[in-house]
């Protein structure tokens, strides 16, 4: 369900610099010193009680770190970061690990209840009709609660924060993390593996369908905080799970760092099903302030017959750097990778997909949606390569950009690399302007500019939101629509 | 320059030889600007696949050596050489002839008459000896307008303007058309030499004129051919050009076509690689309001070879329309690479760009990497680009071969119909018959593996 | 001419069997009708007899004039007489249609040990073969199939068939998505090609085709068998009856 209960009826006159989810909640929290360094890094280890390996792997990242260099390819601008800046850790003070919704602090709560995240279950079940979710809630840089555990461990599930499950299935976590983004895979891997406070782990066991949608809601709120969340889902043979995932930020003048990693491995004959919604704070319109967004999403399609299906719809942060990519290893394996990008104001968008075809009879298939809006730019950067052992193999990549108005940008950038014949790799692109006949013909039958905008972008978007669960999907259109709201005039 | 850059400190083997073939025949080389486009290309050498737009081509260790800078060939080479490039493929579409050998003019092997008044052709290599200054950062200029499209930084272009000895000047005067095509017919004597050539082209506003170049050098010889056009189209006017590249298999082409459209102009330029090594064929085009431009290749590849078509087409006025297509056909271990960006420039409103790249790979260890861009800056446009990369369709095999045509005879066919998209295209008559022999040749050189 | 004896294929990639012990024999100058339910194994019959790739023939024999037409490559099945026309013919981009009959005719003629056929006489063939037909000089200008509407397709199938003047003319759901009109069209060009020393399948699952192309035998195919045979009255009672009852026989 959604990350977002209010509707669109309650932020009437929103321009882009009322962004709805901007309130601050006044909570104690127990932060790291300032800056970065060893000690930082031994100071979470310490905090989340890390086993010796963990922090020697930790430290291991830090200082591979120190002798990488900002990635400068993508199609964004911004100032130098100022990494001693940040707070790398902010904890809400009194979550010594909540046993129950009652020990969480009910200013949290309410934060939670703010964005419409249910957190209480019954709420939940009282709620949407039949839509049971678990959510794992990470507030700045820890998980608060995860709900619906027990009802998930009857099926032999694990759904709990990342740092729990360091502690409570070592084996699991040491086995996998680090398997599919190796600690040295980009600058913002690496510091993510240097750092990384909390996040979540799931566990599906073999041949187990997961009862419901897991969901891990993330939330930035404390100033000059980083949230460096790690994500770790396995699906063990023939199991299935389907994930999704929501973000939101206050409005803040300065800009926030947002460097998360995210890795799902899937088994012979398992599906993983992620789905995004990112709404990070965006900045004003002329670009004050909004979230950085440095995203390393990859799944690895380690047995045959698996699946890895990226959905996003990507509406806020300042700057999204994010690529979410499958290695298909075992044969028969297929990735997918669903888009919607909406850029306003002055929002940098640098997001795609990398789709490595390893195995045999392997399948990709890339649908894009770009929208650039404002004074925007909005790229679509994706790779597709074939290796010579992947015989048989296909791919299919459909990227298509819509720009409104005069002020903004959009960009394809596909890499195609084939290597055996007996691979069939197709890639169609188009750009166009929000079609005037189209709008004409909305407004003439009595819509207003903005909601005939809204109805064409939706159409526009419709393959890729039908790929999101029902109530998400709901949410996203909305979303989207808001996103638009103030682009024409 | 009181630091040596960090990349001078560690030169491969080629680089080191160009350094020292620059230092060599510098002081004997005319024109100005020459150590600048030198230092241009000795700062960072030989682009790397970190070098985004060198990243499928990798010069720095595709280019194991740099032959000798080539001298000016003696009379009797010349002769030598065009007697034994044989007949001039396209005597039958009437051309004057320019003929370079090892990229120096030979007049004596040129036929340079019936071009018409207004028009004028003389040689690169002629007017600096009479101290006519064509280097600079362009021709005419020319290199200023080019610096937005990336081609006055680009490495292959800051060699060619280091190293060029000679090449054509072709001036149509406004409101001119050309009697006859001018052919630029580049020869090579067979010695391993590096030959670097620089083009100029002037069309004036309403002219209209048609070249044709062809490349051609002898198996078993390693040759780096340098090649740079500059060509301005005036308002109005038209120009094609065909580049016909049949390099040796050990030879190695670098060509550069820089080419400004003005408003209402048209350019028609098709490109046929077969041969080399190695060929990387770059294409820098700024378009106009209200221009056509129509850029086609055809690419075929065998062996070892790796041929590379780059493309990037700037839209910098209102209404122009630009359709690329490039087909490539990868035989054995080849490989093809396909670079194509389409820019559209804040005030290109109503720009119709379309592109395609299609590979067919026709062996096991074929490759083919393809890279077409959209980088779009005005909203109301309309762009498209498609990219493929397969194999022959089964399905048409099967049904070539279910009425009787053997495997081997259905392949042809369907590589010949693939590659027709492009060869079909070309207007001149004449000209795609030499062009659809080429193929025809190459089709039939197929060495069937099975 | 053509007899098949308890033939088994599967389609590869999957190794499902869809051919599962099937005989035929047909006669020079027969008709035969193949009629049955969607899945039964019509056309994978009709690609096995002309060779697409795919399928595995797993037993039996299928010939031609005493000919093993398993051994051949599509390219000699067609040179010994074989042709399909059909139910999806597919369109090549930048190949002329005449100058693929004229390949694929010299191409059968060569294989067969005969002279290749002088651009005159060839074109004279053409010329009658396709006013018959009724396809335009533009239909015979324009790539293989490119821009065809579907009964243009069919037509030029049975143009093929005329000039190519196969033994064996396999028909594969030749009806399929075509009007009423077109469909004579397509009947009529195969009518004007029956002769004493040539055989015709028809495959089919609609009985109105049959009403314009007149069958001497009516086969039923279900799950990969032929399970009844009879006259053009068998096929009159399918299309009473429908395939229900065959398909419980088969089974």
């Amino acid at each position: 369900m959604a990350a977002v209960k209010e509707t669109v009826d309650q932020v009437r006159a929103i321009d882009v610099d009322q962004y709805k989810y901007g309130f601050e909640s006044d909570i104690a929290s127990d932060r790291a010193r300032k800056g970065l360094g060893e000690d930082v890094v031994r100071f979470i280890s310490a905090k989340k009680n890390e086993p010796e390996w963990m922090l020697e792997w930790r430290l291991d990242a830090y200082r591979r770190w120190l002798t990488m260099d900002e990635p400068t390819w993508a199609r964004v601008e911004y100032p130098q970061i100022d990494f001693q800046e940040i707070y790398y850790y902010s904890a809400p003070k009194s979550t010594a690990g909540p046993k129950s919704l009652d020990e969480v602090d009910p200013e949290l709560l309410k934060v939670y209840e703010k964005l419409g995240i249910p957190l209480r279950e019954q709420a939940v079940l009282a709620g949407v009709e039949g839509a049971k979710i678990a959510v794992d809630a990470v507030f700045d840089s820890v998980s608060v609660v995860t709900t619906f555990r027990e009802e998930l461990a009857k099926k032999g599930v694990i759904f709990c924060s990342i740092s729990e499950a360091m502690r409570e299935h070592p084996e699991l976590v040491r086995k996998y993390i680090g398997s599919v983004v190796p600690v040295t895979d980009n600058y913002y891997a690496t510091l993510n593996s240097a750092v990384f406070s909390d996040g979540s782990f799931v566990y599906i066991p073999e041949g187990v369908r997961c009862p419901m949608e897991l969901s891990t809601y993330f939330r930035i709120n404390e100033r000059n905080t980083g949230q460096f969340e790690r994500t770790l889902i396995i699906a063990e043979k023939g199991s299935y799970v389907s994930y999704l995932e929501g973000c939101t930020a206050p409005q803040r003048d300065e800009n926030q760092l947002h460097a998360a990693v995210v890795e799902l491995i899937a088994m012979d004959d398992a599906e993983i099903k992620y789905s995004t919604v990112q709404n990070w704070y965006p900045g004003d319109k002329d670009g004050k302030g909004g979230i950085y967004n440095f995203v390393t999403k990859r799944g690895d399609c380690r047995g045959d017959r698996s699946k890895i299906s990226w959905t996003q719809v990507e509406t806020g942060s300042a700057i999204t750097w994010k690529y979410p990519s499958c290695i298909l290893r075992g044969d028969d394996s297929q990735g997918e990778f669903w888009s919607i990008a909406v850029s306003n104001g002055r929002q940098q968008v640098d997001s795609g997909t990398k789709m490595l075809h390893l195995g045999k009879n392997t399948k990709s298939r890339i649908v894009s949606k770009g929208i650039s809006a404002g004074h925007s730019q909005n790229t679509y950067r994706g790779q597709v390569s074939v290796n010579r052992k992947a015989t048989g193999a296909r791919s299919f990549t459909n990227c298509d950009s819509l720009l409104i108005g005069q002020g903004c940008g959009a960009h394809t950038v596909p890499y195609i690399e084939s290597r055996t014949p007996s691979a069939k790799v197709e890639h169609e692109a188009t750009t166009s302007k929000i079609s005037d006949d189209q709008l004409f013909y909305c407004i003439s039958r009595g819509l207003s500019a903005e909601e005939a905008v809204a109805l064409i972008v939706n159409g526009f978007v419709r393959d890729v939101l039908q790929q999101l669960p029902m109530e998400f999907a709901v949410e996203a259109q909305k979303l989207i629509g808001v996103s638009l709201e103030g682009s024409v005039g | 320059m009181t630091l040596v850059p960090a990349a001078l400190k560690r030169r491969t083997r080629a680089e080191t030889a160009i350094d020292a073939a620059f230092a060599a025949v510098r002081a004997d080389l005319p024109g100005a600007g020459r150590s600048e486009a030198f230092a241009r290309f000795a700062t960072d050498g030989l682009p790397h696949r970190r070098i985004e737009a060198y990243h499928f081509t990798d010069l720095h260790t595709l280019v194991t050596a740099a032959p000798e800078p080539a001298r000016r060939p003696s009379p009797e080479v010349a002769r030598a050489t065009a007697l034994a490039a044989g007949v001039d493929a396209f005597a039958a579409a009437g051309a004057a002839r320019f003929v370079l050998v090892d990229g120096w003019f030979c007049p004596d092997l040129s036929d340079l008459a019936g071009l018409g008044d207004g028009v004028s052709v003389s040689s690169v290599g002629a007017g600096l000896l009479g101290g006519r200054q064509l280097a600079g950062r362009g021709l005419d200029g020319l290199g200023e307008r080019l610096a937005d499209g990336g081609a006055a930084a680009d490495p292959l272009v800051a060699l060619a303007c280091a190293f060029y000895t000679d090449g054509v000047v072709l001036r149509v005067a406004p409101g001119t058309r050309m009697a006859r095509p001018l052919e630029i017919r580049h020869l090579a004597s067979g010695a391993s030499v590096s030959a670097h050539v620089r083009h100029l082209i002037v069309v004036g506003d309403g002219g209209a004129a048609e070249v044709l170049e062809t490349h051609a050098s002898p198996d078993g010889v390693e040759i780096h051919a340098h090649g740079l056009t500059e060509a301005t189209i005036g308002a109005g006017a038209t120009l094609s050009l065909v580049d016909r590249q049949c390099e040796g298999d050990q030879a190695m082409r670098f060509s550069t076509l820089a080419v400004a459209v003005a408003d209402d102009a048209v350019l028609d330029h098709t490109v046929v690689t077969l041969g080399a090594r190695l060929a990387r064929t770059q294409v820098f085009a700024r378009l106009g309001a209200r221009t056509q431009l129509t850029s086609r290749g055809a690419t075929l590849v065998r062996g070892r070879a790796h041929a590379d078509a780059t493309l990037v087409v700037d839209h910098v006025g209102e209404d122009a329309v630009s359709r690329e297509l490039y087909k490539s056909a990868v035989d054995d271990e080849a490989r093809s690479v396909f670079q194509g960006r389409i820019r559209v420039d804040p005030v290109a409103q109503g720009t119709d760009g379309r592109m395609g790249a299609h590979a067919v790979l026709l062996s096991d260890r074929a490759e083919a990497m393809a890279k077409p861009e959209l980088e779009i800056f005005a909203d109301d446009v309309a762009c498209a680009h498609g990219a493929t990369v397969g194999a022959l369709d089964d399905a048409l095999k099967f049904y070539l071969m279910s009425r009787g045509i053997p495997a081997a005879e259905t392949e042809k066919l369907l590589i010949r119909a693939f590659l027709g998209e492009v060869t079909d295209a070309v207007a001149s008559e004449p000209v795609r018959a030499v062009i659809e022999a080429d193929v025809e040749a190459w089709i039939d050189g197929r060495e069937r593996s099975a | 001419m053509l007899e098949i004896t308890n033939l088994h294929a599967e389609i590869e990639s999957e190794g499902r069997e869809i051919l599962r012990g099937l005989d035929l024999v047909v006669k020079p100058g027969e008709i035969h009708a193949i009629m049955g339910p969607n899945g039964a194994g019509k056309s994978t019959l009709s690609h096995v007899l002309a060779g697409k790739p795919g399928y595995l023939v797993t037993e039996g024999t299928a010939t031609l004039d005493g000919v093993d037409l398993l051994g051949l490559d599509p390219a000699a099945r067609a040179a010994a007489g074989v042709f399909l026309a059909f139910q999806y013919p597919v369109e090549i981009p930048g190949v002329g249609n005449v100058t693929f009959l004229k390949a694929a005719l010299n191409a059968q003629r060569r294989a067969r040990g005969e002279g290749e056929i002088s651009t005159p006489d060839f074109m004279r063939l053409l010329r009658g073969a396709a006013g018959r037909l009724e396809i335009s000089q533009d239909m015979l200008k324009r790539p293989v199939n490119v821009g065809f509407s579907g009964g243009e397709k069919k037509r030029n199938e049975i143009l093929q068939m005329a000039i190519l003047q196969p033994k064996l003319c396999i028909l594969d759901e030749t009806d399929s998505g075509l009007d009423i009109d077109a469909l004579k069209v397509v009947a009529e060009g195969v009518n004007g090609l029956r002769s004493p020393d040539r055989a015709f399948v028809v495959i089919t699952h609609y009985q109105r085709l049959l009403d314009h192309i007149v069958p001497d035998f009516v086969h039923v195919l279900a799950k990969g068998r032929i399970v009844k045979s009879g006259g053009p009255e068998l096929a009159l009672e399918l299309e009473a009856k429908g395939y229900a009852d065959f398909a419980e026989e088969a089974a």
